[in-house]
């Protein structure tokens, strides 16, 4: 098995700046395996994708194909040595059509060809690989799975032999996902080999038959999926064994903190995004939201933080109507609001760490004294919330927010928000991304708004994280409700299913 | 494949000191580029530098012009700075200027009474009038989404037509000259033989720009928003008032600028108020980055090169030429800000040899 591996990368060591990002790591990939490269986040798993694709370079190390020794300078001579990647952030060009997509930069796209030809070389293609893609609909009318589908047949037509995914489940539904795996097993079958970046323990067992673990940077162990268990190799990923959770408090009360009741609101492409939604989340209650994103998710946060006009229906907190109200007064009614995307909605990039822990407490004392900011006060509110976030590498409290890890910013923001969240506390996919101890930290700090009586509303894509926290779950299907779900006795099956649509309601309105 | 030698990494962060370091070299590159052209279009580079060292330098009166010129020049960089925080290009700083020195001069050739009062009224009425210029631009931005880089360009040149008009027709002097009103009878108070107290005004603007930017809620609010709208909105922030407030405070350091044109060196209305201050504050501020001290010092420097440029004409150099250095200055900077992103670094093994 192991003389003809597709790719066999030896003593690869990467650092950027001060920062040893990969050291020394060693990794085979045979021919009809999926190898599972699992590890927490800055673990190097991506890092060591990307200098596989070419896209960096390594500082040392060698990559071995069939071809004899590569060290690709880029992109494009790792894919002509047979190595492709599938980014967790699809590169696609949402205006053009499947099949504009997938000839685009490629080397057999015949020099003179109109859109049906296109298409109908997209659709062979497709029938080759067994991966379904609507030729002629533009990517942004694409569900998440499809655009997927998309970018792996963009890399399989390629020539690519080994295929790397990184992070391929994030956004999938449960079915999608079952349809990824059929699509990955087959292609292994047919004797390539596929790299799958993950985090997350069960998928990995499911998926594949190899396991490399990393750990700062280094190759920790590699295991057949076979001979481990999850808690070996959750322990593998960090190096511990995992914190119990947090306990879980008394039952929610009786009053509502949020009630909204028929909204409906259209999103920025002026689509229908929210069609009459009702609901409430009382005190001390977690209330989860799942569906897969693009179904209104953020919309309803918006709305329920002022961030978006209601068009029909009202919001109101403690009883009080705030439905398009500004988000100065819904923060000031206690609600605080960690976004799915931290760098566009909720940290200004280039400003210091300190100006942005203090955005939510700046006007009032005691960092404010007559219209100006009272910088000692500042400095230490910065530190106590640092320290009380855990965030690391954010010594100098001056340097720009954008220097600290993605998991550090969300900690920051997280408990930012969580501190002024009195009320209600609106978090979307706020672990997406972390390592286990921090995502285990801001679970906590979300079951301990709950146990103080303020509500939280939990918007995510992670059905094992709403189950685990939630009181109960609603699923959220093109903009409707479509089922409520307690979530002690929670079907999964059928979750899964609300979340593809299977489940309409009756009366519910039909996709636009 | 594996050259030896250096390669070139890109920085997370340029310090603050290399990006100055590397605009000063690429300044005096810019100036010894300048040099070697006019050296060899046959004139004597090294006699006219120490020509224009000594017209800036030489006597207090050169000192006197280049100071006078500094003033507009460091007024419309701290206008054009206060909109960059906020990422904003108020490209008009002409226009603004221009209209605040209509209104000051309304004020001052049509109301009547003691000087004192007259001067503070013509200092609001200017301030005014290049804030209200700014409104137009700010309210398109913030509520129509339309490019404050054009509109406040294109104003430049309705606000000029406007003080053509007035100073050519409505309000012209009765014939003692054609392109100006008559005199305005009001004057800010000298400092000495040359300069008035204007020339003060740019360091107490600055100032205040300091502390409100640096230390006060409205600066904080205004760095946030510059840097992430959204994430100023989502925090409860203001952000298209926010816009149309910074545009106006902008365009009222221009008006003021205006003002103090039309009350101190020129005495009259007339279309050379703004002198294409806008450009050379642009140049200043985009050079300064993002300090205010470094705005002071620029300017000086830049207006010390103007008043070069326009007593070497005397010597038979174009003032042209001076515009052409501000280009080079600017371009030689801009990419020396690019190359300090950067750091070249010994090119290591990055595989054996096959």
């Amino acid at each position: 098995m192991s003389d003809a591996a597709l790719l066999a990368a030896e003593g690869i060591s990467k650092s950027f700046d001060q920062t040893l990002a990969l050291d020394g790591v060693d990794l085979k990939l045979d021919p009809g395996e999926v190898h599972a490269l699992l590890g927490e986040n800055g673990a190097g798993k991506t890092t060591l994708a990307n200098v596989l694709a070419g896209i960096y370079r390594p500082d040392a190390g060698v990559i071995r194909t069939p071809g004899g020794v590569v060290s690709a300078q880029s992109p494009r001579e790792a894919i002509a040595a047979g190595v492709g990647m599938v980014h967790q952030h699809f590169r696609l060009a949402e205006a053009l059509t499947g099949a504009e997509n997938l000839h685009l930069g490629w080397s057999d796209t015949p020099r003179f060809a109109g859109p049906r030809l296109l298409a109908e070389r997209t659709d062979r293609i497709c029938e080759e690989y067994g991966l379904k893609v609507d030729a002629r609909l533009p990517v942004w009318q694409m569900s998440v799975g499809e655009r997927q589908r998309l970018e792996i047949l963009r890399v399989l037509v390629r020539g690519a032999r080994v295929l790397m995914l990184d992070e391929p489940t994030a956004v999938l539904t449960p079915t999608e996902v079952d349809g990824l795996f059929d699509a990955l097993r087959k292609l292994a079958a047919a004797g390539r080999s596929v790299l799958f970046v993950s985090h997350k323990l069960n998928e990995v067992l499911e998926i594949s038959d190899r396991i490399t673990v990393l750990r700062g940077g280094r190759v920790e162990a590699t295991r057949s999926a076979a001979s481990t268990t999850a808690a070996e190799l959750a322990r593998l990923m960090t190096g511990h064994e995992t914190p119990p959770g947090a306990p879980r408090g008394a039952r929610p009360g009786d009053a509502a903190v949020l009630e909204v009741e028929g909204v409906s609101v259209r999103g920025s492409h002026g689509r229908r995004a929210l069609a009459g939604v009702s609901f409430a989340v009382q005190e001390g209650e977690i209330l989860g939201i799942a569906g897969v994103s693009g179904n209104g998710q953020t919309e309803l946060a918006e709305v329920v933080t002022g961030l978006r006009t209601p068009e029909e229906g009202s919001v109101s907190v403690d009883g009080e109507q705030l439905g398009g109200a500004s988000p100065r007064r819904f923060a000031a009614a206690g609600v605080g609001y960690i976004p799915a995307d931290r760098m566009a909605t909720a940290l200004a990039g280039s400003c210091s760490v300190l100006e942005n822990a203090i955005v939510r407490d700046y006007d009032r004392p005691p960092l404010a004294r007559y219209g100006m900011i009272d910088r000692g006060a500042a400095r230490r509110f910065t530190a106590e919330l640092v320290a009380e976030a855990g965030v690391r590498g954010a010594d100098d409290i001056g340097a720009p927010v954008s220097i600290l890890s993605g998991g550090n910013q969300q900690k920051l923001v997280a408990h930012r928000e969580a501190r002024m969240a009195r009320r209600l506390l609106v978090a979307c996919l706020p672990t997406r991304g972390l390592d286990v101890a921090a995502a285990h930290a801001i679970r906590n700090k979300l079951l301990e708004r709950r146990g103080a009586g303020a509500g939280v509303l939990l918007i995510s894509e992670d059905l094992d994280e709403l189950l685990e926290l939630s009181d109960r779950v609603l699923v959220l299907y093109e903009g409707a409700i479509a089922g409520e779900f307690s979530a002690g006795g929670a079907d999964r099956d059928r979750i899964g299913i609300a979340m593809g649509g299977g489940l309409r309601p009756a009366g519910a309105p039909a996709a636009a | 494949m594996s050259r030896p030698g250096f390669r070139l990494q890109r920085r997370t962060t340029a310090a603050r000191h290399q990006a100055a370091a590397v605009k000063v070299v690429g300044a005096l590159a810019a100036l010894l580029l300048a040099g070697i052209v006019l050296q060899l279009s046959g004139r004597p580079t090294l006699d006219l530098a120490s020509a224009a060292l000594d017209y800036n330098l030489g006597d207090w009166f050169g000192i006197e012009e280049t100071l006078l010129l500094a003033a507009p020049i460091v007024l419309g960089a701290l206008a054009v700075y206060l909109c960059f925080r906020i990422r904003l290009w108020n490209i008009g700083i002409d226009g603004q200027m221009s209209m605040g020195a209509v209104a000051s001069a309304a004020v001052g050739l049509h109301v009547d009474g003691p000087e004192a009062l007259m001067l503070a009224a013509m200092v609001v009425a200017g301030a005014l009038g290049g804030a209200l210029w700014a409104l137009i631009p700010g309210v398109l931005r913030a509520y129509f989404q339309i490019n404050e880089i054009i509109t406040t360009l294109l104003l430049n040149l309705v606000a000029l037509q406007i003080v053509v008009y007035l100073s050519v027709t409505a309000w012209a002097d009765g014939g003692v000259s054609l392109r100006s009103t008559s005199p305005i009878p009001y004057e800010v108070p000298m400092l000495s033989a040359g300069l008035d107290v204007g020339v003060l005004v740019p360091l107490l603007v600055a100032g205040v720009l300091a502390l409100v930017l640096g230390r006060s809620r409205w600066g904080y609010e205004t760095t946030i928003i510059g840097a992430n709208a959204r994430a100023g909105e989502a925090a409860g922030m203001s952000v298209r008032r926010r816009i149309v407030l910074v545009m106006m405070a902008s365009g009222a350091i221009a008006g003021l600028s205006g003002m103090l044109q039309v009350a101190g060196r020129l005495h009259v209305l007339s279309e050379d108020v703004a002198a294409n201050t806008g450009l050379y504050g642009f140049i200043v501020a985009a050079l300064a980055g993002a300090s205010i001290v470094a705005i002071i010092v620029v300017g000086v420097l830049i207006a010390m090169l103007l008043h070069s440029g326009i007593s070497l004409a005397t010597d038979g150099v174009s003032t042209d030429v001076v515009v052409a250095v501000y280009g080079l200055i600017l371009l030689l900077a801009s990419l020396g800000e690019v190359a300090a992103r950067y750091r070249l670094i010994p090119r290591r093994r990055s595989r054996p040899a096959e």
